[in-house]
Parts: C-alpha cells; structure tokens; sequence
C-alpha cells in the first residue's frame, strides 16, 4: 500500500512537472526545444525552458516537497496535528531574514547570504517554538505563540520593505507574505538546492525516532531513541529546507497542512512513514497551484499563496470543528 | 492706492506673484521647479527629487526639505500654490483644494510638444514667466540639434521597465524611441498603453533592441526582473541602458535619452 502511493505521488509529481514546462505565457513546442536545449542550440525555445520554466517548475518541486516534508514533520515533532511552517510563524520569520538579508544588499555581495538569511530565521523561530512546545505546551499556547510570530514577521517585513532604500521596495510585500514562483532563474534553484537537500535529508534521517515519538518521549526514550539529537536534527533540517525554500519564493502557505492531512489516512497514523508522501504531495500540490495560477491568469499572475490560502484556510477552519467535536 | 497695497500684503496666499512660496508633491514637477524657481520660493520637494536614480537634479534638490505629502504638511507650510500630478498624493491634494490653495497638476506630457508646454506652464504658475520662455527655447534649440531619424525601416526596441512593464503608443518614452529612430515592439506586439510585457514573450519574438534602465544600487525584486539571465543570453549585444531619470519625467534631459537611444540604434550589428 505504501509502495503504491510513493509510486502514484512519484507518477502525479512528474505529470504535473511536464505539464508546467509545456504551459507558459507562450506557445512553446516542447519537443523540438527540449532537443535545442540539448544540442546546446541557443534558441528562443531552449532559453525559455532553460531559464525560465525548468527553474520554476524545479523551485516549485523543492518549495512544494520542503513544505509538505517539513509539515508532516513538525506534526510529528509537536505532537500537534495543525502545526505547520505556515501557521507558526516559521515561513514568516524566514521571509523576514531573507527580506533583511536582500533590501540591505548583502546578497548582491555575498552569494549566499538570502537563504543563509531565511534560514537564520527560520531557525530562530523553530528553536523559539520548540522552547515552548518542550515545556508541556498545549495545542493552543503553540498556536497563539505561531500566531504572535507570524504577526510579529509580517510586521517586520513590513517595516524593512518601508525603511528600504528602493522605491519599489515597498510594493513587494505580497511577494514575501504571499510567495510567487514567477519569472525566477536558475540561480534561485541553486540557492535553494543545497540546503533543501540537506534539510530534507536531516528530516527523513529521522523517521524511526518520530515513530518511537508518536508514543510518547518516554516511550521513545525506552526503545533507545537519544531524543536531544533527534530533536536538534528536526529543529536543523525543517530550519535549513523552509529557511531556504522562502529565500527565494516567499512564504507560501497552508502546503504543509493539507499535505499531510490528506495523506495519512492513506499511509497510516505513523509519522515517519508519512514523511516521503508528504514530499512528493507537497510537491504536487504547489506544481498543481502554480500550473492554475499560470492558466487562470489574464492580467497579472496571481501571487501563488493567495491561492494555497484559499484551499488552505478552509481546510485548516475543518479541521479546527473537526478537532472539537472529537473532543 | 496705497491701502490696496497693503491690503495685498496682509492677504495670506496673494502676495508678489514673483516670490510665490511654492511646494511640490510630484517627482517630475520636482524637477521642473528646481530648474525655473528662485531658491528662496521652494518650500519643500518630494524625496524621490534626491535619489540620483530617479531625478536628474538630485544634488539641487538634497538642499531643500523633503516632503512626505500628507494633508496636515502641506496645510501647515501655507504654500502660495502646490504642484502635484494626477495621481500625486491623492488625499493630501484634496484638502488643499478644499482649503482654496492653488494647484497646478498637470498630465504628464507625452510628447516633445507637450514638455515645451509644460515648462511654460509652470513657469507661469510660479511667476517666471521669463526663466519659462528661456528654458523653452533652450529645449527648442537642443531638440533641432538632434540628428533626425533615417528614412526607411525602422529597427525595433522594446523598453522594459522594473516589474516587467512597458510602455506603448501615446507616452512619452514612445516619441522619444521614434524620435531616436526605433519603432516600439509594444505597440506592434498589440500591447497596450502601459502593461506587464512577459519574458517568454520577449524572447520567443524579440526586438532588435531592449532598453532597459541602468543597473542600480539598490535591490529590488521589481528590478531584478530587468537583470534575469534569460534577458542576459536572448540579448546580448543587443541592449542599451537609459538611466530611468530621462525618462520618467518630461524635461529637457529627456533629450539625453534621445541621444543614447540614436547611438544605440547606429552600434546595432
């Protein structure tokens, strides 16, 4: 059964990848400018898939897959099914390293200082949480404390964009808080690649000690799971995989709720098996998002978490009656 | 006759009309009042007049007070006349017109024409009607000494403002391009006046010529957009930076952007 959803998400994953190089804002005859891009041929066709719809759709694999990834493991991590990058604030504090580390220059003269930046804090946030969930919290104190970090991100991401010394600085505050993969380029891949990679590699290290920790801590700590570096492996790999990801297309939300939500009855109720779907739905679902916003669109493109916030808000208020009525 | 004079100068906001105190709230009426005002008759610009890569004056205006434009400023520094555009500090323009202020704001011009009037209706406005006919005639002189435009088929350019825009028929960087020699790829593209000009589009049919604004100091995502590899690979060769000061305002530095738009439409390969 697990087998066969890896290999159905696998197969979605890459229909949905071939469908975003084939969809753009221009007729494009896939065939015949894949075949230039190859023979190294510098036409039109193979510029525009080189340089704009393989990093976009590469970037919204590795955005989508971290946030599935990372949500599906911070729930195991919490213990808390409605904990989320989004949600507590941990995209949004991301957004704000970048934004510092971008409006002020420093990017421009330090090549990795914008996901160094995203993941500096991406990384404060999660220890912040991690703080406070450690010590007993109940779901709702880590909610409120998510929602007083992402207000307090948002506002400072405000506050940088209006203090920038660019006039339009001001006016990019929807990409930031909202996320977009329009017209990036493959040096936002290759930003964002390695510590995506290494982020999800720490975060799927970790699959059998969630499973232990879907016990309980003591539970964990029996079967030999040493807890201090399994947690500071989760707390390092989502930090580094989401600090990254919104370093170069904004803090998009609500993937990281839904994608686990919607999978675990399928693969069961154990973290660590729920992880690797997570990643390949994450994916999948951000391709999906960004192919509609891309079709949908006649004037300007829509910003891509405007649209992951429309499914998502929904589901996220169902899932908060479902919680109650369980109750 | 005498009370009269008096009167004239007791009577806030009437005054000489040669020392009217002046206060502008638009970047490009900025740049017109540095060039035709006294000194003493700014009272305040906008804080764009001083960023160098939006105005062409930016050193003149970092001496005079920068504005912010909300309504209770302008009310408090009691302007003889406030310049403003069309779109200039919406709310702010319409308390001072409510409180009988005077206000000049004019349409951005689209053309050579409508710069030499402009200048002379500020001028007007601010009681230098002589610096007016001086500068305009200067601008007159400058623009008869342009090279004219070859006969025959244009080359095409395409000019591609931060956050992908362009601009099409009707404004004022199109006569400048067809002052300069060039057709607009927008207006043959179908575009209108002023709208988002998308990348694959640009590549899959290019122009002969992007123009682009030079590259800036300070990052944004708007203008980052101008400096993406795919513009780098499709246009090498092939583009030429007009510093955005030329050509966001109508005024006699327009010109210069003429100037390089010809030098670059002559160095096409």
């Amino acid at each position: 059964m697990r087998r066969l959803t890896l290999a159905a998400l696998a197969v979605l994953t890459l229909a949905l990848f071939l469908a975003a190089l084939a969809v753009g804002q221009v007729a494009l005859p896939l065939g015949p400018a894949l075949l230039d891009w190859w023979a190294g041929r510098d036409t039109a066709g193979a510029m525009i898939l080189r340089d704009l719809r393989v990093p976009r759709a590469v970037l919204a694999v590795l955005v989508g897959g971290t946030l599935g990834l990372s949500g599906a493991a911070m729930q195991g991590l919490l213990r808390n099914p409605l904990a989320e990058p989004g949600i507590l604030g941990v995209s949004g504090c991301a957004a704000l390293g970048a934004v510092l580390a971008f409006y002020t220059g420093w990017s421009a003269q330090v090549p990795l200082a914008l996901p160094l930046g995203g993941i500096g804090g991406a990384l404060l946030a999660v220890a912040l949480l991690y703080g406070l969930a450690g010590r007993g919290a109940g779901l709702l104190t880590l909610l409120l404390a998510g929602a007083a970090l992402n207000s307090l991100a948002g506002a400072l991401v405000a506050l940088a964009l209006n203090l920038a010394p660019s006039p339009y600085a001001a006016y990019e505050i929807m990409f930031w808080l909202m996320g977009s993969l329009t017209d990036r380029s493959p040096a936002h891949v290759w930003l964002a690649l390695p510590p995506v990679l290494l982020g999800a590699a720490l975060l799927l290290s970790a699959r059998p000690a969630l499973d232990a920790l879907a016990l309980g801590e003591d539970a964990a700590h029996s079967l030999g799971f040493a807890l201090g570096p399994v947690r500071l492996r989760l707390v390092l790999g989502s930090a580094l995989a989401v600090g990254a990801a919104v370093a170069v297309a904004g803090s998009i939300g609500f993937i990281g709720l839904m994608v686990p939500h919607l999978l675990r009855p399928i693969t069961g109720r154990l973290p660590g098996g729920l992880l690797l779907p997570s990643a390949l739905g994450g994916a999948a679902l951000l391709l999906a998002a960004d192919l509609a916003v891309r079709l949908a669109a006649t004037g300007p493109e829509l910003k891509l978490g405007v649209l992951t916030a429309l499914l998502g808000a929904p589901f996220f208020l169902w899932l908060v009656l479902r919680m109650r009525t369980d109750a | 006759m005498r009370w009269l004079l008096l009167l004239a100068l007791l009577l806030p906001g009437s005054g000489w009309a040669a020392g009217r105190r002046v206060l502008s709230l638009n970047l490009c009426t900025d740049q017109l009042l540095l060039a035709l005002a006294d000194p003493d008759q700014i009272i305040g610009l906008t804080r764009l007049a001083a960023d160098c890569r939006l105005s062409v004056p930016c050193r003149a205006a970092a001496a005079y007070k920068a504005v912010r434009g909300t309504a209770e400023e302008v009310i408090a520094s009691a302007p003889d006349l406030v310049l403003g555009g069309p779109a200039a500090a919406g709310a702010a323009m319409q308390a001072v017109r409510r409180l009988g202020i005077p206000v000049l704001a004019p349409d951005p011009p689209r053309s050579f024409d409508g710069i030499r009037a402009q200048i002379l209706q500020v001028a007007d406005a601010i009681g230098q009607p002589g610096r007016g006919q001086a500068l305009a005639a200067s601008f007159d002189r400058q623009l008869a000494a342009l090279p004219l435009p070859p006969d025959g088929a244009w080359p095409m350019a395409a000019i591609l403002q931060p956050n992908g825009y362009t601009t099409a028929a009707g404004s004022l960087a199109d006569a400048v391009l067809r002052r300069a020699g060039l057709d607009n790829y927008a207006e043959r593209e179908g575009i209108p006046r002023y709208a988002v000009l998308p990348l694959e589009r640009l590549v899959l049919h290019p122009p002969s010529l992007l123009v682009t604004d030079e590259p800036g100091s300070d990052a944004s995502l708007a203008e980052a957009i101008l400096w993406h590899p795919v513009l780098a690979a499709a246009f090498a060769g092939r583009r030429v930076a007009v510093p955005s000061r030329l050509l966001l305002c109508g005024t006699p530095d327009t010109l210069d952007a003429v100037a390089v738009l010809a030098r670059a439409r002559l160095a096409l390969p």
